[in-house]
């Protein structure tokens, strides 16, 4: 196992090492640079070649890339360059929280709610109720999430006005965890009920792929009572691949979700990674791809162990 | 004191402030107004770059100078100013004890600092150009000189500058917010971009800044010893929203001003919370022309394209009659408005005898025309995705010109993409955009050959020449004129096609006043005084009614 | 039991003589799941009114009627105009063209690449099977989103670049399940036997191995033909999905993102939204019929 990890987190280097090859090369190939999109008629053409000199701009992609590469890997990232040249660091510890609060109380919405109806749809398999279940499941899984979204604060916001429309904190109340808990409430609802139509599914399929298994016959056959056939040996079994459905959600508790933080104007990672990229503000374009990308290495990581952790008869060597 | 007696106190303090209410103006309040997008974080004046910084910028800080509402400069800081006969020194008598956010007072040292910073060697920003013209700016720029030689402080309370050429935008240019010199001026001008200041301004203008949540909001309260009385809100509150939550958020009354889609504002202006108001803007939808295509080589052909492009329609069907038909590049509403020159109203009959005798008068199998060589008449359209009115209207356009025997192939790509492309003249013939305008009707920034926005590969001597002309000008009706000619000869050329100036439509809260009913291009919140933000109030009795 | 065990036997030797009985008895099986017969029947309902659009269609796709701009349902118009006066109907059908395409060549794309690597990874292993894991590692660590918009940036988002892009995109999940699979069946009997006999590598893998994976990877392209139209539709919000004047679902029930027209003109974006409800929903059923029907260990009855 330790050795196993060792050789994974080594080869993480190499992958990290070509994905920021990737991005940085694929972002500042895209047309357009930091100053293109500032049509002003008060700014003259030698403003902006003052401007392109001073950010660096006109270096030549190759020495860009290892200043960004060399500066980097000390753990600078440098100064956003649209948000107030401040350093892209700050920037990430501002937003960061804001989308993992609000990515959290998704998941555990999605969770605490699909675990249980996966398991009671897969234990009464086609009854009624596992068949009404499975058809809510398909249309949330078959509806764009904007549209959800758009749903719920029309009709929470506007027809029952019971939440905000959007935005994190009360305008000029005093910071208070209420209120933030009081504005989080409809943005992870509607992304917690888009998360819980997949993970009810694969926590059904989980269970009936468990409950045919042989040990679970033979445990009934033993004459044990259905209930603990059920919690005590099924349950655990079909709870293995739903524990590593965890470590491959991380990335997106980071992540943060584009469309929901937009239309909830959410201020989180994903509205400033999109208007990062739109603006073609380099460093943070690279910082946040390359924690993204890290974090999902991580992720990724995590589940294998998990795997292993909570599966005996799985071993890496 | 009993429960009785203070219900009965407080239904005395409501009626008291109702009947106030007609007697005029009451302090207290706060005003909410709205952005679409996001902030730069850049607070400085001489530094921002997002129109939305400008915008509590232009709270927060004051210029020696203004536009008023009929488009006129007049003072702010400087009480008043004077110009030399020759039209190069400008003179301005700062009004006394004007003073910052933190007490201290403002002289004329802090407004050569602004300046003098502006074309300082190690300046970062880009607001630098207009600047330039002042004498020995180039010379300090470029390290030659230690200070600049027009910039010249006569007392705490005048101060001089000096152009090196008459330049008739340049006092425009002095709307530019003052900066606080005793704060900034031992910050190393190339380091002043990652100051905390800019994060946490201090100026000289209505509003203090007070509370900026990134993302979220902004607000700013009142500055008691405002230079020109303290504002009678408490406070003004920015608050990002998404567009298309703002006639929810009227109809809820949690903001008192916001500028609406077409759609939105029919609907808004219905609630009777509401009034709505709509004013011509300094704003142009236009087509720019690639003056380097070869199918624009015969002037006919430009012509005939946009003869058979109803633009009528345009304005009625996407911009739902929020906008009016653009005959000229300079906006109606501007003093230069040449309203006599060549216009290229829809016809369709004329459009096509152009392109005949442009040679295109044979058809193909799908009725596109051709030339003699057998060339079709195809025209590469590049349209920017971000905007779905935009995108209409290439669509449009791609319609009509179909039936006039001219395909149109539209490319669509990212904002920022679109304005790289344009720069290389192959492949493409029309890209669509607005421009933002100045209430100045020069064009150099981007009609001038040398010009820094000029995408369309405009090169016209004649222009280049009137153009300089009206710049040195400084007297308003010579300039008219030589802006009348230019017009005309911009309209035979068409480096662009002027499609529509779009019509503000705006809703403000029926609890707000002091506001200017009879808006100009600059808005409601622009007198004839100037800016009225410390004159807006709201009642006492309405001040609680927007939910908190 | 029986037929069950004529299922896995001739899944396992790939045998030419029981191949039909095969396909009989997982037709058999398809058969008996009602949701996933009304997701074949759906789809193909779609797919044809996709394909004849030209001919089903009462207007043609650019046609402007200047005189009837932003009208609601009418006899002329059955689901209104637009307001450029265009026939909403006749934009849903050519949308659904699209929509089906990318839908369709994406996941194509993706498959294409999916299966290549995948089978060479697990075939060969060794090296070659840690520098194409290593791939999927880089490529799975990309954000999917941010990719997409960047390279929609870079190339245009014309509906060609867009396929390429979602396909590129979204391979990994593909090739990690095909290699599994190639390593399940690398040891196997039979496997090792036709090695034995001299068969070429090409001749492994496209002629046994490549077949008797062919359950979970026609599976995961099912369902991800659905995914990708609603990744589309994603894209579409984000302003980077197929762009106009090609209509596609997603670009349409974008237009909900306006409140006015939510509120008052369903018929813009209900019917597009529907019809994204229905493909996908249709095509989950499918997939999910398709797995039951292919999978050996399900009882028959």
């Amino acid at each position: 196992m330790r050795t196993y990890l060792i050789k994974r987190i080594l080869q993480g280097i190499p992958v990290l090492f070509a994905l920021s090859l990737i991005i940085f090369f694929v972002i500042n190939l895209a047309p357009g640079d930091p100053l293109a999109g500032m049509m002003d008629p008060h700014i003259t053409s030698e403003d902006l070649a003052r401007r392109r000199e001073q950010l660096g701009l006109n270096e030549s992609i190759i020495v860009r890339y290892f200043n960004w590469l060399k500066n980097a890997l000390r753990g600078d990232f440098g100064r956003s360059m649209k948000v107030g040249r401040r350093p892209v660091a700050e920037l990430l510890q501002e937003r960061l929280p804001n989308s993992i609060i609000l990515n959290v109380a998704a998941m555990l919405i999605s969770w605490l709610l699909a675990v249980p109806i996966g398991i009671f749809s897969a234990l009464k398999q086609y009854s009624l109720a596992d068949h009404t279940i499975t058809f809510f499941i398909f249309i949330g899984l078959s509806l764009p999430s904007f549209f959800f979204a758009l749903l719920a604060i029309y009709i929470f916001s506007f027809k029952i006005p019971i939440f905000p429309i959007g935005g994190m904190r009360t305008p000029g109340a005093p910071f208070s965890i209420l209120d933030i808990l009081y504005h989080m409430a409809l943005p992870a609802i509607a992304m917690g009920f888009l998360g819980i139509a997949s993970m009810t599914r694969f926590t059904r399929s989980s269970m009936l792929e468990v409950v045919k298994q042989d040990y679970i016959r033979t445990a009934r056959s033993k004459g044990l009572t259905e209930k603990v056939v059920i919690y005590k040996h099924a349950l655990r079994n079909a709870l293995i691949p739903i524990v590593t459905i965890f470590g491959l959600s991380i990335p997106g508790i980071f992540g943060g979700s584009i469309i929901i933080e937009q239309i909830f104007t959410w201020p989180g990672m994903g509205t400033l990674s999109v208007k990062a990229v739109f603006s073609r503000d380099y460093p943070v374009i690279m910082a946040v791809n390359m924690f993204y990308a890290l974090i999902t290495y991580l992720g990724n990581l995590i589940a294998d162990v998990l795997y292993a952790v909570v599966d005996p008869r799985i071993r890496y060597d | 004191m009993s429960r009785r007696f203070l219900i009965l106190c407080l239904m005395l303090l409501l009626v008291s402030s109702i009947a106030l209410a007609a007697d005029g103006p009451e302090y207290g309040g706060r005003f909410v107004d709205t952005e679409i997008g996001d902030w730069g974080e850049m607070f400085n004046p001489i530094l921002y770059e997002a129109a939305s910084d400008g915008d509590i910028i232009g709270l927060v800080f004051n210029g020696l100078v203004q536009y008023n509402s009929n488009l006129e400069i007049i003072p702010e800081l400087a009480e008043k100013f004077e110009i030399s006969e020759d039209g190069l020194t400008y003179t301005f008598y700062l009004h006394k004890g004007v003073k910052f956010h933190d007490g201290h007072e403002l002289t004329a040292e802090d407004v050569a600092y602004t300046y003098t910073t502006l074309v300082h060697p190690d300046y970062t920003g880009v607001r630098g150009g207009d600047f330039l013209s002042i004498k020995g700016a180039r010379d300090f720029r470029d390290g030659k000189a230690d200070s600049v030689e027009g910039i010249k402080v006569i007392d705490d309370y005048t101060i001089q500058i000096i152009t090196e050429e008459t330049d008739s935008a340049f006092l425009a240019a002095l709307t530019i917010g003052i900066l606080p010199a005793h704060l900034l001026k031992n910050v190393p001008v190339a380091e002043l971009e990652n100051n905390e200041f800019n994060r946490q301004p201090i100026g000289t203008g209505p509003f203090t800044f007070h509370e900026y949540v990134s993302g979220q909001y902004w607000i700013g309260k009142a500055f008691d010893d405002y230079f020109l009385g303290r504002p009678y809100l408490d406070e003004y509150m920015y608050r990002i929203v998404a567009q298309s939550s703002l006639p929810m958020l009227f109809e809820k009354r949690e903001i008192d001003v916001a500028s609406l889609l077409p759609d939105h504002f029919k609907k808004v202006k219905e609630l009777p919370t509401v009034k709505p108001f709509t004013s011509p803007r300094f704003q142009m939808l236009y087509m720019g022309v690639n003056q380097k295509s070869p199918k624009f080589v015969n002037k006919r052909v430009k012509q005939a394209l946009l003869y058979g492009f109803n633009r009528e329609v345009m304005v009625n069907a996407i911009f739902k009659g929020f906008g009016e038909v653009a005959h000229s590049v300079i906006p109606t509403v501007s003093w230069a408005y040449n309203g006599n020159m060549t216009k290229y109203n829809f016809n369709q009959i004329t459009a096509r005898k152009l392109l005949e005798e442009a040679g295109y008068n044979k058809l193909d199998k799908d009725g596109i025309r051709m030339n003699a060589e057998g060339q079709r008449l195809e025209i590469d359209f590049l349209c920017y995705q971000e905007n779905t009115a935009i995108t209409k209207v290439v669509e449009l356009y791609q319609q009509m010109m179909k039936l006039i025997g001219v395909e149109v192939n539209i490319t669509m790509m990212e904002f920022n993409a679109l304005l790289d492309r344009v720069y290389n003249p192959d492949g493409w013939d029309f890209y669509i955009m607005y421009w933002g305008l100045t209430p100045d009707p020069d064009w150099s920034f981007a009609l001038k050959s040398d010009a820094a926005w000029n995408d369309v590969f405009f090169v016209n001597e004649e222009s280049d020449l009137l153009l300089d002309a009206g710049r040195k000008e400084l007297d308003q009706e010579k300039r008219t004129e030589i802006y009348y000619e230019w017009q005309e000869l911009v309209m035979q050329e068409l480096p662009y096609y002027p499609l529509m100036f779009p019509t503000a439509a705006t809703c403000l809260d029926v609890r707000v006043h002091g506001y200017n009913e009879n808006q100009g291009p600059l808005g409601l919140l622009v007198g004839p005084e100037g800016t009225l933000y410390n004159k807006l109030w709201i009642p006492k009795a309405e001040q609680f009614r927007i939910t908190q | 039991m029986t037929q069950n065990n004529e299922v896995q036997e001739s899944l396992i030797h790939g045998t030419t003589d029981k191949i039909e009985s095969l396909w009989l008895i997982v037709w058999k099986r398809f058969k008996k799941n009602k949701l996933a017969v009304f997701g074949a029947i759906i789809l193909v309902i779609l797919s044809l009114s996709a394909i004849f659009a030209p001919l089903i269609a009462p207007y043609s796709l650019e046609e402007m009627d200047f005189m009837s701009m932003d009208q609601g349902p009418s006899k002329a118009h059955w689901l209104g105009t637009d307001s450029l006066g265009r026939d909403i109907f006749s934009r849903l059908l050519f949308a659904g063209r699209i929509s089906l395409t990318v839908g369709l060549v994406a996941e194509g794309i993706s498959l294409a690449i999916g299966v290549i690597l995948g089978a060479i990874s697990g075939f060969y292993g060794g090296k070659v099977d840690t520098l194409i894991m290593r791939l999927v590692d880089i490529f799975s660590c990309i954000p999917f989103l941010l990719l997409a918009i960047t390279v929609v940036a870079v190339v245009g988002p014309s509906i060609y670049n867009l396929m390429v892009v979602i396909g590129i995109i979204g391979w990994t999940g593909t090739a990690r399940l095909v290699r599994g699979e190639f390593l399940k069946l690398r040891n196997m009997e039979f496997i090792e036997g036709a090695k034995a006999l001299g068969a070429s590598d090409a001749r492994l893998i496209f002629l046994h191995m490549l077949p008797n994976s062919f359950a979970p990877i026609l599976v995961t392209a099912t369902l991800g033909v659905g995914s990708t139209i609603m990744f589309e539709a994603a894209l579409s919000y984000l302003g980077l999905g197929v762009q106009p004047p090609t209509p596609s679902w997603g670009n349409m029930i974008q237009s909900a993102n306006d409140i006015i027209i939510f509120q008052d003109k369903p018929y813009m974006w209900l019917p597009p939204g529907i019809a994204i409800l229905l493909a996908v929903l249709s095509i989950n059923f499918l997939g999910d019929g398709l797995r039951d029907a292919l999978d050996p260990r399900m009882q028959v009855n």
